[in-house]
């Protein structure tokens, strides 16, 4: 059943219908700004902030997933692929932070700590590329809306 | 760390401000267990704080419209809190990455550390005043003042 034909019901609906309703409702609501940014990211594939805004958008979907767990059918195959979404893109989200800390620390050291920050500055910006590649082909694989249109079909 | 789980079927009333006052009050329940990493400064204990402020924040903010102030003013501490233990999380895991030859590179970072470790402390004891935000919202998920006690779930 859907929401908009729960919605017609009205007074008919159990208190139980009405909360799991309740809970479609926000789950949709975080799953519609999950599936934006995905389209975003995969339109702007080298877009590092792109790829943040996923990765933010999984996580207030896994959490909203935890909290409303009784309430929605979908919830355990779902936190399932948002689980291997966040394994497979946190490496090139931690890699870019970690760089931009890294980068930070050497312009404001001297001498031998410099060269060792700028060292360590080297190594991870040669893992940017591969560790980006691999973060888009999870984006890409992680269809979440044809899953849940899917399960709607009466 | 696993997120708990929201039995419905324990709830008394089947109703959207039950299961909201329920989801706030174990998701703080979670942060507050975690609390004494702060005290101890472990960094995994301190990751797991950091999950469990980010659970709390997303489940208020995901129900921001229904809950009373005190939520906003909770969300904007987590906020923060969530950061600074992000950044904390990074100077652990580049001091796993610098080499131990160079010495320059760990001090800064974990000058960096402690910095960091002293402010979250600093945050968290001041959102555990009786005018802070955490108290308020403690008030509102139905248990007593969190005041003195950083660990244990109601």
């Amino acid at each position: 059943m859907t929401i908009r034909s729960l919605e017609g019901a009205g007074a008919m609906i159990e208190p139980c219908s009405q909360l799991k309703a309740w809970a479609r409702a926000l789950i949709d609501r975080r799953l519609r700004d999950f599936e934006e940014k995905r389209a975003k990211a995969l339109e702007h594939p080298h877009d590092p902030e792109a790829l943040h805004d996923v990765r933010t958008r999984a996580r207030r979907l896994r959490a909203a997933l935890e909290d409303l767990h009784d309430l929605i059918p979908e919830a355990n195959h779902w936190l399932r692929v948002l689980k291997r979404l966040g394994r497979r893109t946190g490496a090139a989200r931690d890699n870019d932070v970690l760089l931009e800390r890294v980068e930070g620390y050497a312009s404001r050291t001297r001498g031998a700590t410099r060269a060792g920050f700028e060292r360590m500055a080297e190594r991870l910006r040669g893992r940017r590329r591969r560790l980006a590649e691999r973060a888009i082909a999870a984006i890409k694989r992680c269809e979440l809306a044809h899953d849940h249109e899917g399960e709607r079909q009466p | 760390m696993k997120a708990r789980r929201i039995p419905t079927t324990a709830l008394e009333a089947c109703s959207e401000d039950v299961m909201r006052r329920e989801i706030v009050r174990i998701r703080l329940a979670e942060v507050l267990a975690c609390a004494p990493a702060l005290d101890h400064g472990d960094a995994k204990e301190l990751h797991d704080l950091r999950i469990a402020c980010k659970r709390l924040r997303y489940a208020l903010e995901l129900h921001r419209d229904a809950l009373p102030p005190e939520g906003a003013a909770a969300e904007h501490v987590l906020a923060e809190l969530q950061d600074l233990l992000g950044e904390l999380h990074d100077c652990d895991v580049l001091t796993s990455l610098a080499k131990k030859r160079e010495r320059g590179v760990v001090r800064t970072i974990e000058r960096d550390r402690r910095a960091l470790l002293d402010l979250a402390r600093r945050r968290w004891r001041e959102a555990l005043q009786p005018t802070g935000a955490l108290s308020a919202l403690a008030a509102f998920a139905g248990f007593g003042s969190p005041q003195g006690s950083t660990g244990g779930a109601p």
